[in-house]
């Protein structure tokens, strides 16, 4: 009898430097020096049940980041959270477990709303991001060569300059929300960071997630609201 | 000193570089403290996955932070983006613990595994603003020291270190601590010179610079002169027992992939089989065991305290443990089966492969079985004591038990080595594709033999220190021949890069005027030479022309009479012992393992105060 649990944590800015494999590595073992009860997969090389429904690209931090975690049998939600926070290195801290009726859609399965907030950008990058926002057309630069995304907008969503951000190494502080549909596709945060640090002074840019949410026809859901 | 905050320099940019994880510390289980009275920095000088795999370096890691006044940090070579970035905005490489410079350490430790890190030790110092020759060295800088086994002959860094540490340093390395502790709170009196002849009384430590080589008319090495206040030989230091020693405890977990990212527990040190090649084999000597009951103890911890879902039980011949069966049996009622168990260094034989059946259980991977020759007259010089009956028995057991990719290893340059013994490396390899094919009969096209040939290099302190090693041109030959003759779809050859092995051999025996020709090789730009490719050659063997360095007479046969770079390094085997082995080798007269057979006086237990410890007395 195994039974699901969606755990918050967050990728603190000093392991923002972490791949999303290396992070997921950390709250695997994690998991196991906490004692919880995982249930494993079948098969030649068995795992954890863990699925990792967020992932974030090196140097991007987040408060807000799930996984979902199968135990066998039941536990509480204060006893998991209280195991996991125990057993985290220094910047991982689980801040929320919810446990998920059977039947609970994946959150990969559903369209999310992020809201990032941007660090140590130029002032100009806001208009820069605009741009974006408004373009019929942009070019976006990945690893295997240059793709054309058509109305950036639809992914682009409220820009904003945020005054006094509350942490030292920003200079200036920028929100912006970006929509990632379940079919994939569009438009990361990691593109846009990419634009800013081609700025002039855009280099030490860097971003976190504050906040994350399933979108619906009923409107915005909290992920751990099942 | 610079009070600039170069950690808040380099975080942003490390978003700029591969991997910048490598590069940030904060590791579960990695130890922070504040207010000590002794910084130390460890050093593994490679890319930080490999090593974060480095036993030794744990060890001390560990024993160094129990102490209250020590802190022990980590640093390992960068990859070369972080160091264009670090040297473009001048930032000098930080420890991973407190991210302070590495010259504001009071003690800077390397570990020697190969002869093939020597230029990256130069980068590490370079990049830390650290004098790269010992006699540079000023008052602030701090002293720097070299172990691990490649320290066993110093001569050719012996330019680089302050001090060099023979043997397991656990216990050395705390009265190196306590010396600096104290010469530091009298006010460093006499300086860093006064330092240095302190620490040449501590049992195991090796001062380069008390120690002056001689060298003939002819250019021939002539042995060292001891100064005053040194030693004439420097004794190797090892622990009398395992027992009681659990300090890797608590073990970091990298968060960057590591090459071995699995938890380790050392089931026992030495190895008496007694290869005549094998460096390991004399310099860990004698076999100590780690009682049963504590290595299931350190199974349990160190899988509580890590997090691994996998495990190593290390040893030089894991197989050869006395309670090995009972071991594995223990590690799975306390793990489970959810455990993926690795046992390094099997011996080939039918009981290897049953250990390996109770390992593994459910999964068959790959199985990897080192032969070392392929005929049995190599095999009686090497004294590997193994029969090709042995061996193909150990594989027959193997394919029944479900395995159908198996690896070999083999040696090629062995004393004595003619067309034939080569060519017995292939017979042996179409042999037990034959047996694969018998047992698997319809299977078999799943079959594959995987053989992996590397180039013998004589290893100081061996009875093989004296012999010849293949000349560049020679391992071509023998590699060539191999491939024609190893055409086979279900048979790979692997093979090592000659200018790896000629490397490792050149400076594997080399005297101290090797060093100039490491430093001109990193000065034009060698790093990472042991990886095959980034090994630069040609700016290597410009670099050893023009420091004079004779690759033909470095890779030469030596006569017994001739005094040797590490003579003056006792491992505690007497010279004797290795004469008489190597004479032996050229009878192919074998040498009994003194575990369970008479006692074949290497020296050891006679001049050390060290005797075989086995779980099962």
């Amino acid at each position: 009898m195994s039974s699901k649990y969606r755990v918050r944590y967050e990728k603190a800015p000093a392991i923002r430097m972490l791949a999303h494999l290396e992070v997921a590595r950390v709250l695997e073992r994690a998991c196991r020096r906490s004692g919880l009860p995982v249930a494993m997969s079948q098969g030649f090389r068995p795992h954890q049940k863990i699925t990792f429904a967020t992932n974030l690209p090196v140097g991007v931090a987040s408060e807000v980041e799930y996984a979902d975690i199968a135990l066998v049998g039941e536990m509480s939600t204060d006893s998991i959270r209280d195991r996991l926070v125990d057993a985290l290195p220094e910047g991982m801290l689980v801040s929320a477990v919810a446990a998920l009726p059977p039947g609970t859609a994946a959150l990969q399965s559903q369209d999310i709303s992020s809201t990032f907030q941007l660090y140590s950008a130029p002032e100009e990058a806001v208009q820069t991001l605009e741009g974006i926002q408004s373009a019929d057309v942009i070019q976006i630069i990945r690893k295997k060569g240059t793709k054309d995304l058509e109305s950036p907008g639809r992914f682009l969503k409220n820009i904003q300059a945020v005054s006094g951000g509350n942490n030292s190494a920003s200079s200036a502080s920028i929100q912006v929300e970006l929509v990632t549909s379940a079919t994939g596709g569009g438009l990361g945060i990691k593109d846009l960071l990419a634009v800013i640090r081609e700025m002039p002074g855009g280099s030490g840019v860097w971003a976190k997630r504050v906040g994350l949410s399933i979108l619906s026809n009923e409107g915005r859901k909290d992920p751990l609201d099942v | 000193m610079s009070n600039r905050d170069y950690w808040s320099e380099l975080e942003p940019l490390l978003a700029q570089v591969e991997k910048p994880s490598r590069y940030i510390g904060g590791e579960y289980g990695s130890i922070h403290k504040d207010k000590v009275e002794v910084r130390i920095c460890l050093s593994y000088p490679d890319l930080y996955e490999l090593g974060a795999s480095n036993l030794g370096l744990a060890i001390l890691y560990g024993r160094l932070n129990e102490l209250d006044y020590v802190a022990a940090e980590r640093v390992y070579a960068p990859e070369r983006d972080l160091e264009v970035l670090l040297r473009e905005k001048e930032i000098p490489l930080l420890t991973l613990e407190s991210r302070a410079p590495v010259n504001t350490m009071d003690l800077l430790g390397f570990t020697l595994q190969y002869e093939l890190v020597y230029t990256n030790v130069l980068k590490v110092l370079d990049l830390s603003g650290i004098p790269l020759l010992a006699a540079d060295r000023g008052e602030d800088d701090p002293i720097v020291i070299a172990g691990g086994p490649s320290a066993m002959n110093p001569e050719p860094v012996a330019e680089f270190f302050d001090l060099v540490f023979i043997g397991e340093a656990e216990d050395g390395v705390v009265s190196v601590a306590d010396l600096l502790r104290k010469w530091k709170s009298d006010g460093k009196p006499g300086g860093r010179a006064a330092f240095l002849v302190e620490a040449a009384q501590i049992p195991g430590v090796y001062v380069p610079s008390l120690y002056v080589p001689k060298y003939g008319e002819d250019g021939a090495y002539r042995g060292v002169e001891a100064l005053e206040g040194a030693p004439d030989t420097v004794l190797r230091q090892a622990v009398a027992s395992l027992e009681g020693r659990k300090s890797q405890i608590p073990w970091i977990v990298p968060f960057v992939e590591a090459v071995h990212d699995r938890a380790v527990v050392e089931l026992f040190r030495g190895c008496a089989r007694g290869c005549r090649f094998c460096q390991a084999g004399i310099i860990y000597r004698p076999v100590r065991e780690r009682p049963k009951k504590e290595v299931l103890e350190m199974v349990g911890e160190s899988l509580a305290a890590t997090g691994y879902g996998e495990l190593s039980l290390a040893s030089l011949c894991t197989s050869d443990y006395t309670e090995i069966r009972e071991v594995l049996e223990g590690v799975r009622a306390t793990a489970g089966n959810d455990l993926t168990l690795s046992l390094p260094s099997m011996r080939v034989d039918t009981f290897g492969i049953e250990l390996a059946v109770l390992a593994s259980p459910g999964k068959k991977g790959g199985l990897t079985l080192a032969p070392e020759a392929g005929s049995q007259r190599m095999r009686d010089i090497i004294n590997k004591n193994v029969t090709e009956e042995d061996v193909l028995s150990a594989v027959q057991a193997a394919f029944e038990s479900g395995w159908d990719r198996i690896k070999l290893y083999f040696m090629i340059g062995l004393p004595g080595e003619t067309e034939e013994d080569v060519e017995a490396i292939v017979d042996l390899a179409q042999k037990i594709l034959a047996v694969g094919k018998s047992i698997k009969g319809g299977n078999s096209g799943r079959l594959k033999i995987v053989v992996n040939v590397s180039t013998l290099v004589p290893k100081s302190h061996t009875p093989f220190q004296w012999a010849k090693q293949l000349a560049p041109e020679e391992v071509l030959e023998k590699q060539a021949m191999l491939k024609s003759r190893l055409r086979s779809r279900q048979i790979d050859f692997k093979w090592h890069e000659m200018a790896v092995s000629v490397l490792e051999g050149v400076m594997a025996r080399a005297d101290r005027r090797m060093s100039k020709a490491i430093l001109a090789a990193y000065r034009k730009g060698c790093e990472f030479d042991a990886w095959s490719n980034r090994l630069n050659w040609d700016l290597w063997s410009e670099s050893l022309s023009e420091c004079g360095v004779d690759i033909d007479r470095m890779l030469g046969e030596r006569d017994i009479g001739q005094p040797l770079p590490w003579d003056h390094i006792s491992s505690g085997v007497t010279k004797e012992f290795l004469v008489s082995e190597w004479q032996r080798s050229k009878s192919g007269e074998s040498t009994p393992d003194c575990r369970f057979d008479e006692c074949s006086l290497c020296g050891v237990c006679q001049d050390l105060p060290l005797e075989t410890r086995l779980a099962s007395d």
